[in-house]
């Protein structure tokens, strides 16, 4: 694969949390535009932690350029209107009282025109299939409803670099399976972490394995997933996906 | 332009419908009345009544509904009146009428409260209220308590649902205590944990953390003021009349 140029680049990324936990020693790696980032690891690897780093919500040693800007307390919040991040748990996201409010949220706090707020809100509702539920409140949404909000209102700010934590988890597979779609539509520069390896291996161009807060490997998608002994000594195992197609392609026909 | 974000059809009368900052402005000054009305004004209090009833009828609210929500803060009118029979040094005539009066009062304004509560969407009062120029800290909690409220039950409901799954023989008192004096810390703690990925959600969409901005999506309308001032006068009319 081509690589672009670099939107995305963490070097020496140190973190540990007020109780003294080392969540991340020292994390180097770079993000190149357009591609699909996908951060793989056990639970506790420290993936979540390294995302709230992304858009300098969490300040460790070492640094973070995005778009060869160091993240500091100065550029924060144009950082954050460069990176978008979906959180794991979409209730965590989805705080104010309404669809309509928690997507526009970003766009008022940037202090940008009340009808381009208005229009770009609806836009990013009804490409996400979630027009008229504007008024409702999160807590009458289902699992599915709540996710694509949470990343709609992400979308709506139109960020540089999405970022997204765990995004199919709990989720049913036809609506995982619309995730997915949707995932694969949106073409601007990608970091997923998580768990379902499946979707991994379905989207992601380049794959970076974590384990106790290290970067233990990183590369294409097809030389990790399909390396047994280094998923099973981190807690992982090969997706199905994978497996059902190297059984294919051992099948003479 | 959409629904959400403009004021509802002038033409409408739908109490619904109506701006919030005139209910809110309307509810305050119904109470104000109400409290300064002398409870010997029998009068004055059953065309307040009326008065309230003919907002029913206007804003197609169930009567029934009104009544039997407010009703169910009945059980604390009592406790008032308890409180007054049992511990008040006056004569029992007197007590009587403190408690009618409390009674009368407390029934109207609350119906009041619930007719208001009933017709606005939560998220139009937030946004009377930021309007009129209440703190936003203020607003933020009631909008977040309103928010989480349905999380903070489903969570307690889960933890005591692990207990229960975990509960064998017979309950006793001592031991459900000290299991929900463990419980409470542990709600607590979920509560905070949240409340940390919450302000995190917040940051890295671009808020200061200080200050919580949203968009202004009221508009008055002519059959706003139209129907606050008309509320004002029918209320002044009956305060003089009776």
């Amino acid at each position: 694969m081509t690589l672009g140029d670099k939107v995305l680049e963490v070097k020496e990324l140190s973190f540990a949390y007020p109780d003294q936990t080392c969540a991340l020693r020292r994390v180097s790696f770079t993000v190149y535009r357009g591609e699909t980032l996908a951060i793989i690891g056990p639970n506790g690897a420290g993936k979540s932690t390294l995302l709230l780093h992304l858009n300098g919500v969490l300040k460790g040693q070492g640094q973070v350029e995005v778009l060869s800007e160091p993240v500091s307390g100065k550029n924060v919040k144009k950082i954050r209107s460069k990176v978008g991040l979906v959180f794991q748990d979409p209730d965590d996201q989805l705080f104010m009282p309404t669809i309509f409010d928690d997507v526009a949220f970003g766009l008022v706090q940037q202090e940008r025109p009340a009808d381009e707020i208005r229009e770009r809100v609806m836009r990013i509702l009804m490409a996400l299939g979630l027009e008229g539920l504007e008024r409702r409140s999160a807590a009458h949404l289902s699992l599915g409803e709540k996710k694509k909000a949470a990343l709609a209102t992400v979308l709506v700010l139109e960020p540089e670099i999405l970022v997204l934590d765990e995004p199919a988890s709990g989720l049913d597979p036809g609506t995982r399976r619309a995730l997915i779609g949707l995932l694969k539509k949106i073409s601007m520069t990608k970091i997923i972490a998580s768990h379902d390896l499946d979707l991994v291996a379905e989207i992601a161009t380049r794959v970076i394995l974590m384990d106790a807060g290290q970067v233990i490997a990183q590369d294409d998608p097809e030389e990790i997933l399909g390396n047994q002994d280094l998923l099973e000594s981190h807690r992982l195992e090969v997706p199905l996906s994978v497996v059902l197609r190297e059984t294919l392609k051992n099948i003479p026909l | 332009m959409s629904q959400t974000s403009t004021s509802p059809g002038a033409a409408s009368l739908s109490l619904g419908r109506l701006d919030p900052r005139v209910k809110i402005i309307l509810f305050v000054t119904f109470s104000l009345v109400i409290a300064f009305t002398p409870v010997s004004r029998g009068q004055r209090f059953a065309a307040y009544f009326l008065f309230l009833i003919a907002i029913v009828a206007l804003s197609r609210e169930s009567l029934a509904r009104s009544i039997k929500q407010t009703a169910l803060l009945f059980p604390f009118l009592l406790g008032l009146g308890l409180t007054i029979f049992l511990f008040g040094k006056e004569p029992p005539a007197q007590k009587l009428n403190l408690f009618m009066t409390l009674g009368i009062k407390t029934f109207l304004i609350l119906l009041a409260l619930q007719l208001f509560l009933l017709t606005t969407e939560f998220y139009r009062l937030l946004k009377a209220l930021e309007s009129l120029r209440v703190p936003s800290l203020a607003v933020a909690i009631l909008s977040f308590a309103h928010r989480y409220l349905f999380l903070f039950r489903e969570e307690v409901g889960q933890l005591l649902k692990a207990k229960e799954s975990r509960t064998f023989g017979r309950k006793k008192l001592r031991r459900e205590i000290t299991i929900v004096s463990y419980l409470v810390p542990a709600i607590f703690t979920r509560s905070l944990q949240r409340s940390e990925r919450i302000y995190a959600a917040m940051l890295s969409r671009g808020c200061d953390g200080r200050t919580i901005r949203t968009l202004d999506v009221l508009e008055f309308q002519k059959v706003d003021i139209f129907v606050g001032c008309l509320a004002i006068f029918l209320l002044a009319v009956i305060t003089i009349v009776f």
